[in-house]
């Protein structure tokens, strides 16, 4: 019968959602400031963040030198 | 049929009002946390100066739209899939060899390198070893390991060759024991299509982030089957989600227009990357290897890079003539692969 059904769904939902309003949470001010210092820490290691330089990158054309 | 669960005096109307309640817990929650803004707090971060990046090279040979791709870890070879055929792509002679799925929407290299998943409209997700042997049969060695009851939109190993986690149309996500094709967990609670999923990175656990054309993207525990966290705050289908590289966070792209970033810790949506001139949709996103830039691929042909901190446009990236289906770091983080449906691959460095 439908409507025992639709108990049952709503009933997860509401466990879900129980669940979901229990958990721990951070400030954004604290999450945002780990994000930050996550990027800021790898900058120098991010090839595109930093433009590596033409020999180090095995995807930019090496530059050919040939003698006249 | 059996109501489990059911407390007494617990009805539909009850239900619904709690449910209702919970809702409006839950935005109030979040709502106490959210004390600034990402990119307030990145104010004092230096600009990012004009990337310099381009094409360096350009994948030719798929004879249809290139719909998914992934990087093998060895950072030469790609897998790639169209509509037609998938096939393997060593991109230093740009030749490939052709492997026997079609109808594929979705492709991942296995970690060892030595197999390549591949699903699609087939409903399932195949496993095929590759081989040195260019006379070898590999339609004969091709392996079903997912079923589902619709298409099958994205697939991932594990943190080996042996487990597999599939998205599907069908609303749900499953892992699957690729040697026997056994169901080893699924994942219930989308209401529409899957579309997208990203495994967190190995060092923050054993989950993984989906998103679908419910406008949802739910966090998952990999053991239980748990929805731990769920995230509703496009305004249309999510076709992608992607983890930031420290795994305290996750990024989509929608056809709203929009890519968004949401911090698992605060659990809540920090920042939206849109501009008025974006109309069209976001396919596809992936990270750089610091976290720091965003690159996302758009229905208008382009790629954008965004500055994930302070929430800017840093650069544009001009070049395919067709919609970008997939855009992909190289393990390495030296270039950025995108699939596009001009039927071509571009490398980006």
């Amino acid at each position: 019968m439908s409507g025992s059904s639709n108990i049952v769904t709503m009933k997860k939902i509401v466990q879900q959602l129980r669940l979901e309003a229990g958990i721990n949470r951070v400030k954004v001010s604290q999450a945002a400031a780990d994000l930050q210092q996550f990027c800021l820490q790898n900058a120098q290691q991010d090839p595109l963040l930093t433009g590596m330089s033409s020999s180090n990158n095995p995807f930019r054309p090496q530059k050919v030198c040939s003698f006249l | 049929m059996a109501c489990q669960g059911l407390q007494k005096g617990e009805t539909l109307a009850s239900l619904k009002t709690e449910s209702d309640g919970l809702k409006k817990k839950l935005e109030v929650e979040r709502g106490k946390l959210n004390d600034v803004e990402l990119h307030q707090v990145a104010e004092k971060t230096e600009v990012l100066g004009a990337l310099s990046i381009k094409t360096r090279r350009v994948l030719k040979g798929h004879g249809a739209k290139v719909l998914c791709m992934d990087w093998c870890k060895d950072k030469r070879r790609l897998v790639s899939s169209s509509q037609v055929r998938t096939s393997t792509d060593l991109w230093t002679r740009e030749h490939g060899v052709s492997l026997p799925c079609t109808w594929v929407m979705a492709c991942a290299y296995a970690p060892s390198g030595c197999a390549v998943a591949c699903g699609g409209l087939d409903n399932k997700c195949s496993v095929i070893p590759l081989s040195l042997d260019k006379d070898e049969n590999l339609a004969a060695k091709k392996k079903s390991v997912a079923m589902h009851t619709n298409y099958v939109s994205g697939c991932t190993f594990t943190n080996s060759d042996m487990q597999m986690l599939t998205s599907s149309g069908d609303g749900t996500c499953a892992l699957w024991d690729v040697e026997s094709g056994q169901l080893l967990q699924s994942f219930h609670g989308h209401t529409a299509d899957v579309l997208s999923l990203d495994l967190a990175p190995s060092e923050t656990g054993n989950t993984f982030v989906s998103g679908g054309c419910d406008r949802k993207a739910n966090v998952w525990d990999m053991r239980s089957g748990q929805n731990i966290q769920s995230f509703e705050s496009h305004e249309s289908d999510i076709n992608c989600v992607k983890y930031y590289p420290s795994g305290d966070a996750f990024a989509s792209a929608s056809d709203d227009a929009t890519c968004r970033f949401y911090d698992l810790r605060a659990d809540r949506e920090v920042a939206v990357y849109q501009k008025d001139s974006i109309v069209f949709g976001a396919s596809t996103v992936d990270f750089s290897l610091s976290g720091r830039l965003l690159f996302a691929g758009y229905n208008d042909y382009t790629i954008n890079a965004w500055d994930v901190l302070k929430g800017n446009r840093v650069s544009i990236l001009f070049g395919h003539e067709n919609r970008v289906s997939r855009v992909k770091l190289s393990p390495d983080g030296t270039a950025i692969c995108s699939a596009s449906w001009d039927n071509t691959l571009r490398i980006w460095a």
